[in-house]
């Protein structure tokens, strides 16, 4: 009978522990309260969860290419285009550009430099660059169509070279 | 929470997770070399893996970057996911395919796929621990028979197990509908609008859609009417539970066919199995023992027969 008191009182605190998790992003003096007498069982355990992140689809349309420029002016998607890169790949990439790109600038410049290092032996490429273009969605009802809505640039992470016209669409 | 249930259900989603963790795994190759192989971004200065506070990471005990050490990785990963699936010292192997998953997922660019991976690995952990998800259908509960007689066989278990996966699985529905419900592009249904809009995403051109708002409107408040509702009331009741669980197949199904969405229909459509009950896995295990070991089937009818 204490073992089954004791079970009880385990999944008690575990289902505590994930109705705190999932109250959390709510972001209340309470909420965030209760989370930091939870958050080390969450966090050891991997069950910290934020179902938040489908709350807000982005009101833009994003673009992301990660192109190498050579000497003779040849571009190269290196790591694939948007639509033939692993769908884990272009979600990193897309994610250099979240939020404050200037804080994800370190890992841009690890991924540039290994597109830079993989080219073949005497060809380093003039260029490396990530780039992300956005387009704005048009609200519903609009008269303009997303179609017509051209894409303009974001941000660029580049290696080395200054790009040069023809460089870059 | 305690009250006995057949040990049926928690075995098969055992096996299903393992054969779907051994996949999962092999597929970690391709990210995890991206980052922490020979040539991987921890080469070129990336700070990575990331150090989370209380957190396992055996990756940051590895030397990287290294082709090897992330074959290693990815083959324990695979071995344990093998032992639990075919239920082989279930206890440890869960204990180290959760520890594995854990490393995984916080070493990589994750999704919400992958934190359910940690999720079922975790609370199937639990349940090898207190001797429940090995109870039949595995190595271990083979070998308890041989040394200690028909006796050693449970077949019934306590229902705490499948509690707890299916809490979890509502609390993801329901936390996302009521997350979602409180934005206004959800609330005033407009959502898919701009899901539809996001190309690099879409499977096809859907952009399309945006001029039938009503249609728009209806795909949003139905996805909010099927996380806010739907799941989490109707799948508790026996009646109704299977449609739901098909409902879900198609809302999963529908989003992968028109989004390039990973992980997430997968790792769900495995969840489900913790609503099966043993009336709806019987006729399949049966018919798999009967065609993979004709004399197993004999075994079971006599045990069952002593039972």
């Amino acid at each position: 009978m204490t073992r089954k008191k004791l079970a009880s009182l385990l999944l008690f605190a575990h289902l505590f522990a994930i109705a705190v998790a999932n109250f959390a992003p709510m972001g209340t003096r309470t909420t965030h309260a209760l989370y930091r007498l939870v958050a080390p069982y969450v966090h050891v355990t991997g069950l910290g969860q934020n179902w938040s992140m489908y709350q807000r689809p982005k009101p833009f349309d994003a673009r992301i290419e990660v192109v190498s420029v050579h000497g003779d002016g040849c571009r190269e998607h290196p790591l694939g285009t948007a639509d033939g890169m692993p769908l884990r790949r272009l979600y990193f990439l897309e994610n250099l550009f979240a939020g404050r790109p200037t804080h994800q600038q370190p890992f841009a410049d690890a991924v540039l430099r290994r597109v830079e290092a993989q080219s073949p032996d005497g060809d380093a490429p003039r260029m490396v660059q990530i780039s992300c273009e956005i387009r704005d969605t048009p609200p519903p009802g609009s008269a303009a169509s997303i179609a017509s809505q051209q894409y303009k640039p974001y941000h660029t992470f580049t290696l080395r070279g200054t790009p040069q016209p023809g460089d870059l669409p | 929470m305690f009250e006995p249930v057949s040990p049926l259900p928690l075995a098969v989603l055992r096996i299903v997770f393992g054969a779907y963790g051994f996949v999962y795994f092999l597929r970690l190759v391709e990210p995890l070399t991206f980052a922490y192989g020979d040539q991987g971004l921890v080469r070129f200065g990336a700070d990575l893996p990331r150090q989370i506070q209380w957190q396992f990471n055996l990756l940051r005990w590895l030397p990287l970057p290294s082709d090897l050490a992330v074959d290693v990785f990815v083959a324990a990963g695979c071995l344990v996911a093998a032992l639990v699936m075919v239920g082989l010292w279930v206890r440890v192997a869960g204990v180290v395919l959760w520890l594995l998953s854990l490393s995984a997922v916080v070493s990589i660019h994750s999704n919400s796929g992958d934190a359910i991976v940690v999720v079922l690995a975790y609370l199937l952990m639990l349940a090898g621990l207190a001797g429940h998800s090995g109870a039949c259908l595995s190595l271990d509960a083979r070998r308890r028979v041989r040394w200690r007689g028909p006796a050693a066989r449970s077949n019934q278990i306590p229902a705490w197990p499948m509690r707890l996966l299916q809490l979890q699985l509502i609390a993801i529905y329901f936390f996302t509908g009521v997350y979602k419900a409180m934005n206004a592009v959800w609330n005033q249904g407009e959502a898919m609008h701009y899901v539809f809009a996001q190309s690099s995403w879409s499977r096809m051109d859907l952009t399309w859609l945006a001029s039938y708002p009503a249609a728009l409107a209806a795909l949003t408040f139905g996805v909010l009417l099927f996380e806010l509702l739907v799941f989490p009331v109707f799948v508790w009741f026996r009646r109704s539970r299977l449609a739901v669980l098909a409902l879900g197949l198609v809302f999963h199904y529908g989003i992968a066919m028109t989004m390039k969405v990973f992980i997430f229909q997968e790792i769900m459509t495995v969840y489900y199995i913790c609503f099966l009950e043993e009336r709806h896995l019987m006729p399949i295990v049966d018919r798999l023992i009967r065609r993979f070991q004709p004399g197993a089937r004999r075994r079971v009818a006599q045990n069952a027969a002593v039972d």
